[in-house]
């Protein structure tokens, strides 16, 4: 949205993750303002998935650095204490929030979990009332607040990974296929959601996806990403209107829609 | 919906009517189809579209004969004119070989400890009693046959050494093996890269051409489904709320529950300030309200809509399950997007 801000959230320069000899991500280098919304879109094996993770800490990159929210970022976290910082900068949202929630804590749980660890409130009616006030963001009714993950549906779920990063209160919200696993009407209200906390909180976000039509829909920005290097990216609209590079226009003529045909190759 | 009435001409390839099925949970009966008919002739695809519990793999599952057991099932299921529910034994093999059954997940579906060529000649092997070796040449030629380079190689691999795409291809050429009449694809490709995707709808496409299959393509993806498909039929709860030539889905869609489907979904080309959304979420076809279960949801509903239970019924050039249709398409009423 507003690319005006002085220093960016998020800025990573000539990022590389090299795995037994293998270059996974290959000089990576992006920026994403204050408030912004940047789209890494490739397919499996494109290294997306990568970068996230090296930002969030989870993996060291080889070479490059990260800097979030104006601070050196490179390497992964090594203590609780570090974590904890740096989860209140980055929040990861992932594709299937199954396996990213606890199975025996509640909605309401997670979220007051959330609340605990990186806030400083601790009174209990108090922080009932957060829970209460961030369900009500992401459209959680009480019932389902006080439901465990098995009990809710996928839609449900990713609304407790959001509503869990919101409560963290991070910067940067990651989200690695947010929708990819969710009905479509529930994918709309999902990515409406995102919209509306974005423009609400500020909240920027690195949206990872394979799908084109959502990438349109909630970001500004866009990079294009194929085994492991960025072979196009600029705003959103323009790179999808009018992909120059040969890997961007076949994603684009893969998306289908009326009118398309299927193309077979005959190579694998 | 139609019906085949000449008594010379060829049954067709999958016929529903009327359709229940209700699975015991516990103590309870639960639905999971309501009043599903429908026709698909040979060499036709039809696309079925709903969300998440709307019955459309139930729906398939109903014709392959492969829902649970504690099933209790109203309604035909004919296949190539047989009733599907009565078949037992030899006739029930031979069902099983006339239908072919291709799945989201193709790991999920495949023994990870067994080669792809052990995978693809098991059923010759074992119930059509081709040799080993025979079968396996089949194998390697059915896999030629889906764009598989080198298919000796692949045949000697183990399923992880395989990427998604390239399973969902020996899916496809094991499920062509059996020679069958007919493919339910249920979720083919949303497991798969977008570029994948492409190519296997292609082979989808070109084998059913090729071979006049009847091709059932169960979807979540509106648009795929037009792509893929001849005809579109939309479930909802456990029913068909509307059937209409893929072509016309788009534009054309009369049912409030299609038109709420088209309008979630982003555009490509098209993008919104906001996306259309539906309040609430699917109900499961055994927690639907009476009279249309779409009622709750639905922006157009009237009290009328609570009570009284809608037909699927012919409208403007497709089939549509709505009691107000007529005045919410009257030329005063604007289009609803």
């Amino acid at each position: 949205m507003t690319g005006s801000s002085a220093t960016p959230i998020l800025s990573v320069h000539g990022l590389c993750k090299v795995i037994r000899g293998i270059t996974i991500v290959d000089d990576v280098s992006f920026s994403i303002p204050e408030g912004g919304s940047l789209a890494v879109v490739g397919e499996s094996g494109s290294g997306k998935t990568t970068v996230a993770r090296m930002i969030t800490g989870l993996t060291r990159a080889t070479s490059g650095s990260i800097t979030l929210a104006g601070a050196e970022r490179s390497a992964p976290t090594r203590s609780a204490t570090e974590r904890r910082a740096r989860a209140r900068e980055v929040q990861l949202v992932f594709q299937d929030p199954y396996s990213s929630l606890d199975p025996r804590y509640t909605a309401a749980q997670t979220i007051r979990e959330a609340l605990r660890m990186h806030g400083d409130e601790h009174d209990r009616a108090r922080l009932n009332r957060r829970v209460i006030e961030i369900a009500d963001m992401v459209g959680l009714s009480e019932k389902q607040l006080d439901s465990r993950p098995r009990m809710l549906s996928g839609g449900q779920r990713q609304r407790i990974a959001i509503a869990r990063a919101l409560a963290a209160d991070a910067r940067l919200v990651i989200l690695d296929e947010p929708v990819a696993a969710l009905d479509v009407s529930i994918q709309a209200q999902v990515l409406n959601l995102l919209d509306d906390i974005r423009r609400a909180v500020g909240t920027s976000y690195l949206f990872i996806s394979h799908d084109l039509a959502v990438v349109r829909q909630v970001t500004d920005d866009i990079i294009v990403m194929r085994q492991g290097r960025i072979v196009e990216r600029g705003r959103t609209a323009q790179v999808l209107q009018n992909p120059v590079d040969d890997y961007t226009k076949l994603l684009r003529d893969s998306v289908p829609q009326p009118g398309w045909r299927a193309k077979r190759s005959f190579t694998v | 919906m139609i019906m085949h009435s000449s008594t010379g001409a060829e049954p067709p390839a999958i016929q529903l009517e009327n359709v229940a099925a209700s699975v015991r949970v516990g103590d309870q009966w639960r639905a999971v189809l309501r009043d599903v008919s429908f026709v698909v002739a040979a060499g036709e695809a039809l696309g079925i579209v709903g969300e998440s519990g709307s019955g459309k793999s139930m729906t398939a599952k109903a014709i392959a004969r492969l829902l649970p057991g504690r099933t209790r099932l109203t309604g035909t299921v004919r296949v190539g004119g047989l009733d599907v529910n009565t078949l037992s034994g030899r006739a029930l093999r031979a069902h099983r070989s006339r239908v072919g059954f291709i799945f989201q997940d193709p790991k999920a579906h495949i023994n990870p400890v067994r080669t792809i060529g052990d995978f693809m000649t098991e059923s010759l092997v074992r119930t059509a009693g081709v040799r080993r070796r025979e079968a396996m040449v089949r194998a390697a030629r059915a896999l030629g046959g889906v764009g598989v380079t080198s298919p000796e190689r692949r045949l000697a691999q183990y399923p992880h050494e395989l990427s998604g795409g390239l399973l969902q291809r020996v899916m496809i050429a094991t499920v062509l093996l059996g020679e069958p009449e007919m493919i339910l694809a249920d979720e083919p490709t949303t497991a798969l890269d977008v570029t994948t995707q492409s190519e296997v709808i292609a082979i989808l496409d070109e084998m059913r051409r090729e071979r006049n299959l009847a091709l059932v393509f169960i979807t979540h993806d509106l648009e795929l489904a037009s792509t893929v498909c001849d005809r579109t039929a939309v479930m909802y709860a456990g029913q068909i709320v509307e059937t209409r030539a893929s072509k016309d889905v788009h534009e054309g869609s009369r049912h409030p529950y299609t038109r709420a489907l088209v309008g979630a979904r982003p555009l490509l080309d098209h993008p919104q300030e906001r996306l259309t959304v539906l309040p609430g979420r699917p109900i499961a076809p055994a927690d639907a309200p009476a009279g249309c279960s779409f009622h709750t949801r639905c922006p157009y509903a009237k009290e009328s809509c609570a009570e009284i239970e809608p037909e699927l019924e012919e409208f403007d050039g497709g089939t549509v399950r709505c009691i107000r249709k007529h005045e919410i398409w009257s030329a005063t009423t604007a289009v609803p997007r």
